[in-house]
C-alpha cells in the first residue's frame, strides 16, 4: 500500500482515465463523530464486464499486458481489511464505474490522506482533457474544485504553478492546517 | 491570489495571453504514472518538472503521462522525446534528477548517461 491516501486517489482516477472516462468525481467525507473517512471516485469510463469485476481485487489479475499484477485496487482492498473498513466497487458497461472506501477514522493503520493539492496538479497537468471534480466534506464543511474553472490555463505550466499557489491556500484556509 | 474565486478572474485575465499546449509543442516529457510509478514516488517527480518548466518558462514542452510498462523495479520512469532524437529513457527519476533532467536535456540538449535505462531510435 502506498503511503497516502492521496497517492490512492491519483492511481484510481489514473485507471479511470485509462478506462477514457471524460469525468471523474472525487468524493472524500470527513466525519470524525462517526469515525469515518469515506472515498468516493466516480467515472464516466467504459466500466467493467462481470468478469473483470470479479477479479479486480485480485493482484494477480490485471488487464494490462506489460505485467502480470494489478495491485492498485487491492492495494485499497488490503487498507480496508487491515482498518475494519469496507471497499465497493459498483460499475456498468459504457456506464461508468464507482469505487467507494469506508475507513475508520481513528484507526492506526488508515493512511493520512496527503497532498491531495499534489494530486489535483498531477491529474490538471497529464490530462487537461477530464473534466475533473473535486468534493471534500469535513465534519458538515465543504471545499470543492471544478476543473472547468480553469480550463484554457493548464496549457501554461506558469499558470499551472499560480493555480497550484491558490488551491494550495484556499485547502488550507478550509481545512485550517489540520492534517488527517 | 487566496482564493477560488481568484481562478475566475485569472483565467479572464490569461485569455489573451495564453498559449496552449498543442500536439505540435516541440518536446514531450513523458512520466510513468502507473500504480508502481506512483507507489516509487512519480507524483513528486511530475511536480518537480512541472516547477521547474515554470521556473524556466519553457513553453514547447508537453508533459504527459503513461502507464506502467513493466519495469517497475526502474519506476519512476521518464521519457524524453525531442524531434529528431532517440526517445530517452530515464530511470529512478527522484524530483533533484528531475530538475538536472530539465537544466541539461531539455535545455542543453545533453543527454545525462548515468540514468538512462534505455534509447529508442526512430521514435
Amino acid at each position: 500500500m502506498m503511503e497516502e491516501l492521496s497517492l490512492h486517489i491519483l492511481d484510481i482516477v489514473e485507471n479511470s482515465i485509462n478506462a477514457k472516462a471524460t469525468k471523474v468525481d472525487i468524493e472524500i467525507d470527513v466525519d470524525k463523530r462517526e469515525n469515518l473517512v469515506i472515498i468516493k471516485v466516480t467515472d464516466n469510463g467504459k466500466g467493467m464486464d462481470d468478469k473483470t469485476l470479479e477479479n479486480v481485487r485480485d493482484p494477480f489479475f490485471t488487464t494490462k499486458t506489460t505485467r502480470k499484477v494489478g495491485l492498485g485496487v487491492s492495494f485499497l482492498d488490503e487498507i480496508a481489511e487491515l482498518t475494519g473498513g469496507s471497499l465497493d466497487i459498483e460499475s456498468n458497461l459504457g456506464i461508468g464505474t464507482t469505487i467507494q472506501l469506508k475507513l475508520p477514522f481513528d484507526h492506526p493503520d488508515r493512511p493520512p490522506l496527503g497532498d491531495i493539492i499534489s494530486t489535483l496538479i498531477t491529474l490538471l497537468a497529464t490530462n487537461p482533457q477530464v473534466w475533473i471534480i473535486y468534493r471534500e466534506t469535513r465534519n458538515g464543511k465543504t471545499w470543492e474544485f471544478d476543473s472547468k474553472e480553469v480550463e484554457g490555463l493548464l496549457g501554461d505550466y506558469t499558470w499551472l504553478g499560480k493555480i497550484k499557489e491558490v488551491l494550495y491556500n484556499s485547502y488550507k484556509e478550509f481545512t485550517g492546517g489540520e492534517l488527517i | 491570489m487566496k482564493s477560488l474565486e481568484d481562478l475566475k478572474r485569472i483565467r479572464e485575465q490569461a485569455q489573451a495571453q495564453i498559449r496552449l499546449r498543442t500536439q505540435e509543442a516541440n518536446t514531450k516529457i513523458i512520466v510513468g504514472m502507473g500504480t508502481c510509478g506512483i507507489a516509487a514516488g512519480a507524483r513528486e517527480t511530475l511536480m518537480a518538472i512541472l516547477d521547474e518548466l515554470a521556473k524556466r518558462n519553457i513553453q514547447d514542452v508537453v508533459v504527459t503521462q503513461t502507464g506502467c510498462v513493466g519495469l517497475c523495479e526502474y519506476e519512476p520512469l521518464v521519457n524524453v522525446v525531442k524531434p529528431g532524437q532517440p526517445k530517452i529513457t530515464y530511470m529512478k527519476v527522484t524530483p533533484e534528477r528531475a530538475r538536472q533532467i530539465i537544466a541539461s536535456h531539455i535545455v542543453n540538449d545533453q543527454v545525462i548517461n548515468e540514468w538512462v535505462l534505455s534509447t529508442e531510435e526512430g521514435v
